[in-house]
């Protein structure tokens, strides 16, 4: 039970990190130092709150986000939040195979639209041949080595005090739609819609039940909470090393320099594993997450565990997506790329958790496990940020993106 | 006294489950037989994505049903369950019947026929074996 | 938007009246099309900066790959990242650089030339780095960031956060 439970803390450290935490940390601690830090600590709190809920949803019963808004609010609302993020998470899924191809790029120096098919390969090689644990454990243990920007931030001693007082929000004083545009991507890139019917998913891959809520509550708090604290991390780092040397994130190379500061001929290595790994777990659990939400959507047969012959359907979705994602990314800029796609992870969210907030208080599917006031309100709260990042994110995509 | 059953909120857009607790699909049609005079009969639930997509918008479903005759025209057509097999009902639909003897699986078993020209696709079971 | 809030203000009416009574199921397609138009729109005028701003961007970021050239050679020269990472990175700094300029050629005719000699500044510093010349490369390098300072903004907001006792 303690290795289950350590197994789940591990997959969610590993899994917190990608391509968009990684670009909107540095790019963030490189233009407003450590100020953007409480903007790291609200997605992480939202995001606890909602895998929890649906961690206790999947446990209780053993449906899943997507089968739950189906099956309350019908096909007509269901198609909404499907097709938003059907759109989002592909040009995600993009950004993540991307993200693999600039690890390589930074490795050899080569072309990084050499490495995209090759990636794209390899991601979907792991999903046709591996189960569901080989995808999330194997990953997330890999996804470990992001680690080391924590071990960085320790070794280039910031001052903690001002670290600590950034976890307030504050105003900026300069730029202020750059700042808020910042703001928004970070807390949409902790907040990434995928991850709560995936979460859900896997809870019912691995057979969560009742008995299980202690685990699920542990792995929400103590798993997102390592995890954010590699996200705030690479923003330190970024503030310490790459602002004041008066350099911007505007492409990944300036971002290795988060890591040379503190590890020097290390740096660069753990630097590219760091992304590497990141961003393929992450395009995994965006392509099985696509497949999860199209095959619980139309009541499809479904399970990581299953060979592609007995799930045929599920199967082909997320070989197609990796196959469009692959595309999509031969023609964009993967930095460019992310940076638009955690906007847009703001704009849909609310469109995801609104539904959640009803479902999590049916008894029909939670039983005596449904929200109390105060998940409500809190939740409540969640809804209203989203729904504020929703109306703002485009418009400051434009002025400060 | 039989308790009223509410289609909408009890059957419409569930999960479908069969004898052997397999995914059949959703229900995304109910149908119908109007009497006249008296209220209709419900005859049997569907299971079909022209149908489900016609819900959101109508020539979404034309568009469904054109393309599902372009790609397989011979499995092509919905899953109509008769409503008498449909024993409970609730967050899922539970039918008392085995979803082989319906087309329920025609499409993963014409798609499964590409997948295991794919290596690694065959066989069944789950994977690590 | 009358049949929008209608719905939104019986939010929390039981639930399987809202869907037996089909509110959540009358959004007209037409007006969720609509809703996914203008988002599609938007997302498309994401493109579309005011000039001026375009010009600054672009100075701004000439200013970073100045700075960035600086840095990776100074490294390099301390053995703390491999000559195929500064060539990769030199590299990428003379694309975004002709880049950047192309796409202010017209806007500001003086921005755009200020990049293209950033651009070729960095010339002599890749003719060092192709004679594994590490020290000839940082000296080089120094006279970049007088043709573009760094952004000045990023001195200053650092400041506002605080400093490191870091290296």
């Amino acid at each position: 039970m303690i290795l289950q439970l350590a197994l789940g803390i591990v997959t969610a450290i590993g899994g917190f990190i990608d391509v968009g935490a990684i670009a909107t940390t540095a790019l963030a601690g490189a233009l407003f130092g450590y100020q953007l830090v409480w903007a790291v600590l609200v997605g992480t709190l939202c995001v606890i709150l909602l895998t929890e809920m649906c961690g206790r949803l999947a446990a209780v019963s053993h449906h899943t986000l997507a089968d739950a808004v189906r099956e309350r609010l019908g096909i007509r609302y269901f198609a909404v939040p499907l097709f938003l993020e059907v759109v989002v998470d592909t040009m995600v899924l993009a950004a993540e195979i991307g993200g693999v191809a600039i690890a390589l790029h930074l490795a050899t120096g080569i072309d990084y639209r050499v490495f995209v098919i090759p990636a794209a390969l390899a991601l979907w090689s792991v999903l046709w041949f591996g189960n569901f644990s080989v995808v999330e454990n194997g990953v997330a243990f890999l996804g470990l080595v992001a680690v080391s920007f924590v071990f960085g931030m320790w070794e280039m001693r910031p001052e903690w005090g001002d670290v600590a007082r950034a976890a307030i929000p504050s105003l900026p004083s300069r730029d202020a739609a750059q700042y808020w545009f910042l703001a928004i991507s970070i807390v949409g890139s902790v907040l990434q819609p995928f991850l709560l019917n995936f979460y859900a998913s896997g809870a019912v891959e691995e057979k969560w039940k009742i008995k299980d809520l202690w685990m699920n509550r542990t792995v929400a708090v103590f798993g997102m909470s390592f995890g954010s604290l590699i996200a705030v991390g690479i923003l330190v780092l970024a503030a310490v090393v790459i602002g004041p040397r008066g350099m911007h994130v505007d492409s990944f190379e300036q971002a290795v320099f988060t890591l040379v500061a503190p590890f020097g001929e290390w740096g660069l290595s753990l630097f590219v594993a760091s992304l590497a790994v990141a961003c393929f777990g992450a395009g995994a659990d965006l392509s099985l997450n696509l497949a999860y939400l199209v095959s619980q959507g139309f009541g499809w047969n479904w399970s990581e565990n299953l060979k592609p012959h007995e799930d045929a359907r599920f199967a082909l979705v997320y070989s197609f997506a990796i196959l469009l994602a692959a595309a999509v990314v031969m023609f964009a800029d993967p930095l460019k790329l992310t940076m638009v796609t955690m906007a847009l992870n703001g704009a849909v969210a609310p469109f995801i958790v609104f539904p959640l907030l009803i479902v999590m208080n049916d008894k029909a599917y939670l039983r005596d496990q449904t929200n109390g006031l105060l998940t409500n309100v809190l939740t409540s709260v969640v809804i209203l940020i989203a729904f504020v990042i929703a109306i703002v994110a485009i418009p400051l995509e434009v002025l400060g993106g | 006294m039989v308790d009223p059953l509410p289609l909408v909120r009890d059957v419409l857009d569930k999960q479908i489950y069969d004898v052997n607790d397999a995914k059949v699909g959703k229900v995304d049609g109910i149908v119908l037989l109007p009497r006249k005079g008296r209220p209709p009969r419900v005859l049997a639930i569907e299971s079909d994505i022209p149908c489900a997509l016609g819900r959101v918008w109508r020539p979404l479903r034309r568009c469904a049903e054109r393309l599902q005759e372009w790609i397989a025209p011979e499995i092509a057509g919905p899953t109509t369950i008769g409503f008498e097999h449909v024993v409970k009902s609730g967050i899922d639909v539970q039918v008392g019947i085995d979803a082989k003897r319906t087309n329920a699986f025609v499409w993963d078993a014409w798609l499964g026929h590409i997948v295991a020209l794919i290596p690694g696709g065959k066989g069944r079971g789950e994977k690590g074996e | 938007m009358g049949g929008l809030s209608d719905k939104l203000s019986r939010i929390f009416a039981p639930l399987e009246d809202l869907r037996a009574s089909g509110l959540l199921g009358h959004p007209e397609m037409g007006t969720q099309l609509r809703a996914i138009v203008v988002l599609a729109s938007s997302i498309a005028l994401c493109g579309c900066k005011p000039a001026s701003k375009r010009v600054d961007d672009a100075l701004n970021s000439g200013g970073s790959w100045a700075a960035t050239v600086k840095v990776v050679t100074e490294q390099w020269a301390q053995s703390r990242v491999s000559l195929r990472f500064v060539r990769t990175t030199l590299n990428t700094a003379t694309n975004n650089l002709y880049r950047d300029a192309e796409s202010i050629r017209s806007l500001d005719p003086a921005a755009a030339a200020r990049l293209d000699r950033v651009k070729n500044a960095i010339e002599p510093v890749m003719a060092e780095v192709a004679l594994n010349e590490p020290d000839r490369a940082r000296d080089a390098a120094q006279a970049i960031t007088s043709i573009i300072e760094p952004d000045p903004r990023l001195r200053s907001g650092y400041g506002e956060a605080g400093s490191a006792r870091g290296r």
